[in-house]
């Protein structure tokens, strides 16, 4: 669902909330400008009245770039609703002009950009098979300094979300009041119902402790312009959706023993892992539609809601929440289990309901939850 | 340049401002220049510790707005020592009163005059944390050994990490040790556990810090007082890091017994 602009130095990302638009970190500015000045010509009826959510990564932003940014939305008739950025700098300009800013970082720009150039070399090579070569092991998008960040699976999710009820409302005893409520509080300059919004991220932060979790809006938004935005760009057209393993051809990245000619499948039919370095404390949230792996701890009072997996490498002590869009093949795994909540897909596993703090000796070895029918379970994985 | 040192804790009443005071008078006890603002606007009590409300003329609202000459008109000198001032906060002010960029100007004027200026952080994570934040370089977060100062400890460390502040200690308060012994109390292990920051010091609960606090008299200056033991060894620890952390005794027995299972250790080896 993303859609790119001509050059690729913004990509715009409808998710079910709204837009959100990523600008390419190594894109020259001039160009960023002029492809931000172009938007509403290219899809004018797309983009009508929006208001976006613009991801800059690591860019460093000085006043007058944003300030440069803001003026050539309004130009267009469109606004700003929050930013996201690792950068402190660029985050406190924001700020300093009445905008949210979440630290974190997609980077889709950057990933779209090279996928589609690795698509055009392909298809020049291979011009027979509209596949591409296999499957480069995505880089997966790093956690900077605390980076909570989530973003719309890139799978075709209308589908998905429509035939799969929203977990949290299937769970109503669910005590997830918490976040909202500090949202809420901390997020007096309140942003008006915005047209569109990012579906996004995270709570977290340096003074953003809001979770930019934006009102939700129609979703009927994002579908009408795709085919005739994709046709505008032949390379974006041209792209396969659907690969079948006896198609690909070329270098294999994963020499490993994997017999030949296994489906590695494409990126954009997996899902994204999100690595994140660091430890998770109280009141820090991610949420991210793919695989979550921490290198870190979870704290109670922290949380993780990821559509696919979850993997913990440090003391898992917060809540996680596998398969939260529905997927009851989805799995956590940690090497220490003691966590306040463990959720897979609609389903709970509650540990004890005794003190955590006090439990002297947790479960040892690499465990795995996963759903088994109605119910959670987990079980030690055998060591080898 | 001297040090700017937040001490902060997210919750209240947890022993910040006794902190404060004691590791202040502390520095300035070994010789340093040391200032200690009072953040809680609104809500000042730092002066009442100290035993100097009757010397407030000029608050840190007066300053960041520029009604007085500059700081040091507003700066109010310690009965005890020459080397140590406390800025006020204004009784009468909200918290907005003072903007984080202020606070930063004010941070950067005080590090060129002191060897120490330490913030003494409202409870909270509101505007006046941020306030209190805005011009540190390292933080003292203060807890006390409860699930829910813990709770409140750990949010507010991601906070501080997420303001880019790269030195940050815990220092744990009102330690009993009997009760840790007896497990019905979180011990260092179980918090450290958690919070995984560097251990500045543990301060045992002590009555007569309640009494020092009373008379404005910080408890550090008592050499009978554990809590003032305690308060020493943290500021040797600030200092210089090397000092090693001192345990809280609870009894004679326990030092006996550890003197013991040392020897009987070193004999063993």
């Amino acid at each position: 669902m993303a859609y790119t602009s001509m050059e690729n130095a913004i990509i715009l990302k409808g998710t079910r909330h709204g837009l959100l638009a990523s600008v390419r970190e190594d894109a020259d500015w001039k160009e960023v400008l002029r492809e931000l000045a172009g938007l509403m010509a290219h899809n004018a009826q797309f983009l009508k009245d929006a208001q976006l959510v613009l991801d800059f990564g690591w860019r460093e932003l000085c006043e007058e770039q944003f300030d440069a940014i803001i003026t050539v939305l309004k130009n267009q008739g469109l606004g700003c609703n929050g930013i996201l950025s690792t950068s402190l700098n660029t985050r406190t300009i924001a700020e300093g002009r009445g905008y949210r800013a979440i630290i974190g970082r997609l980077g889709l720009a950057q990933h779209h950009g090279r996928r589609l150039r690795r698509d055009q070399e392909a298809q020049a090579e291979v011009p027979v098979v509209a596949a591409p070569p296999v499957a480069v092991a995505e880089e997966p998008v790093k956690a900077e300094d605390s980076v909570v960040v989530a973003l719309e699976s890139t799978l075709p999710k209308d589908a998905v979300s429509e035939a799969i009820p929203e977990v949290s409302e299937t769970t109503p005893e669910v005590p997830n009041a918490e976040l909202p409520i500090e949202a809420t509080t901390a997020t007096e300059t309140s942003i008006p119902p915005a047209a569109a919004a990012a579906e996004m991220v995270c709570a977290e932060a340096a003074g953003v402790e809001d979770s930019l979790e934006l009102p939700p809006s129609e979703e009927s938004s994002i579908e009408a312009p795709s085919s005739a935005f994709d046709s505008a760009d032949p390379a974006v057209a041209n792209l396969p959706t659907v690969f079948d393993s006896s198609e690909i051809e070329g270098p294999r990245v994963f020499s490993s023993s994997q017999e030949p000619g296994i489906h590695i499948p494409h990126y954009q039919d997996e899902e994204p892992t999100l690595y994140i370095r660091k430890t998770l404390r109280s009141g820090q949230r991610v949420m991210f539609a793919g695989n979550v792996v921490l290198l870190g701890d979870l704290n109670p009072g922290a949380q993780i809601e990821a559509d696919g997996d979850v993997i913990v490498l440090g003391q898992l002590r917060g809540s996680v929440h596998a398969g939260c869009e529905g997927d009851e093949e989805a799995t956590v795994i940690t090497s220490s289990l003691r966590a306040t909540q463990l959720r897979i897909a609609d389903r709970f596993y509650k540990a004890e309901a005794s003190n955590r703090f006090f439990r002297k000796s947790p479960p040892t070895g690499t465990l795995r939850a996963r759903l088994d029918g109605e119910t959670v379970v987990v079980e030690a994985l055998p060591a080898r | 340049m001297g040090k700017v040192i937040v001490v902060t804790s997210g919750k209240g009443g947890v022993g910040k401002t006794t902190a404060s005071a004691n590791i202040g008078a502390g520095l300035a006890s070994q010789g340093r220049s040391v200032v200690i603002i009072d953040t809680d606007i609104g809500l000042r009590n730092l002066d009442l510790v100290l035993g100097l409300e009757n010397r407030i003329v000029f608050d840190l609202v007066d300053v960041v707005e520029g009604k007085c000459r500059s700081f040091r008109q507003a700066l109010i000198k310690d009965k005890r020592f020459d080397n140590l001032f406390i800025l006020a906060s204004a009784q009468s002010r909200e918290k907005d009163a003072v903007k984080p960029e202020q606070m930063k100007k004010l941070c950067k004027e005080l590090e060129d005059a002191f060897d120490y200026i330490i913030l003494d952080c409202p409870a909270g994570i509101e505007m006046g944390f941020k306030n209190a934040i805005a011009g540190a370089h390292e933080a003292i977060v203060v807890t006390n050994p409860e699930v829910s100062a813990v709770r409140d400890a750990d949010r507010i460390v991601g906070l501080l990490e997420a303001a880019e502040i790269k030195n940050i200690r815990l220092l744990l308060n009102r330690v009993r040790p009997g009760q840790i012994q007896k497990g019905q109390m979180l011990s260092v292990e179980d918090i450290q556990d958690i919070l995984s920051i560097e251990l500045l010091g543990q301060v045992p609960e002590d009555e007569r810090i309640v009494h020092a606090s009373n008379r404005g008299e910080p408890a550090i200056l008592d050499m009978k007082s554990k809590a003032g033991n305690a308060y020493r060894n943290v500021v040797a620890r600030i200092l210089d890091p090397a000092v090693p952390v001192s345990a809280p005794d609870t009894s004679i027995w326990s030092k006996l017994r550890r003197v013991l299972t040392a020897d009987l250790g070193a004999q063993a080896g």
